[in-house]
């Protein structure tokens, strides 16, 4: 029984795994690339795992194969999240077929203060210290 | 039965890492490339574990763990150093 058990849930995530690397190579962008491959093969991996617990049935070998897929549940959509983040800070290459894209008003909006942050301290910064100081260099 | 099914699976995630270094020898940004090295990392491990189950060996799910741990720290310095262009600020 265990055995059948363990059986299914290899054959069920080796067919995760290969659907998140068809969706890594069919997909049209970065971010629908990263959702496929992200979600897919966590749950492969959970397959695969469990099938290792309860291949060998003793508790080492299952506390290892859960702290393995613990660590994969919190790290996987982690990483995904930051790829993505960096993707669309250093330009965003949607497909041409999306329709919400709800981060590109958003970062504008955020760069626009952050630069009329920086301008109102640079002006208040020389009005105070040019007429007393005209030799001192910028603050370090 | 347990290791007829280990020996499929094995073929299909050979095949899925093959599908993997498609995408990264192609892939047309830097992210693209930095997921398909991540997706090859998962499938690596995933062999790793069905190498264990195929062999009896108890050992290398302890490499398994490693292995989960180490790619996720190599995906994100990738990504900080190419959010940033610095990794360590």
């Amino acid at each position: 029984m265990s055995d059948f058990v363990a059986a299914a849930a290899i054959l069920i995530g080796a067919f995760f795994m290969f659907v998140a690397s068809v969706s890594l190579v069919r997909f049209p962008d970065l971010y629908t690339r990263m959702h496929g491959a992200t979600k897919a093969t966590t749950f492969g991996m959970g397959g695969i795992l469990i099938a290792t617990a309860l291949a060998f049935g003793t508790p080492d070998v299952a506390a290892q194969s859960m702290l393995a897929l613990v660590f994969l549940f919190l790290t996987a959509p982690v990483s995904g999240h930051l790829i993505s983040r960096a993707a669309y800070r250093t330009g965003p290459n949607l497909a041409p077929i999306t329709t919400v894209d709800d981060y590109g008003p958003y970062l504008e909006a955020e760069k626009a203060a952050a630069e009329k942050k920086a301008e109102e301290e640079s002006e208040g910064g020389e009005a105070g210290e040019a007429p007393g100081h005209p030799s001192a260099g910028p603050p370090t | 039965m347990i290791q007829g099914a280990v020996q499929i699976a094995l073929v299909i995630l050979i095949a899925s890492t093959a599908l993997s270094f498609y995408r990264l020898a192609k892939g047309p940004t830097t992210p693209d490339r930095i997921i398909a090295a991540d997706n090859i990392a998962t499938n690596l491990t995933g062999i790793l574990a069905l190498f264990a189950i195929q062999t009896g060996e108890k050992l290398i799910i302890i490499a398994v763990v490693a292995l989960t741990i180490l790619s996720f720290v190599a995906t994100a310095v990738l990504a900080k150093f190419l959010e940033r262009g610095q990794i360590v600020e």
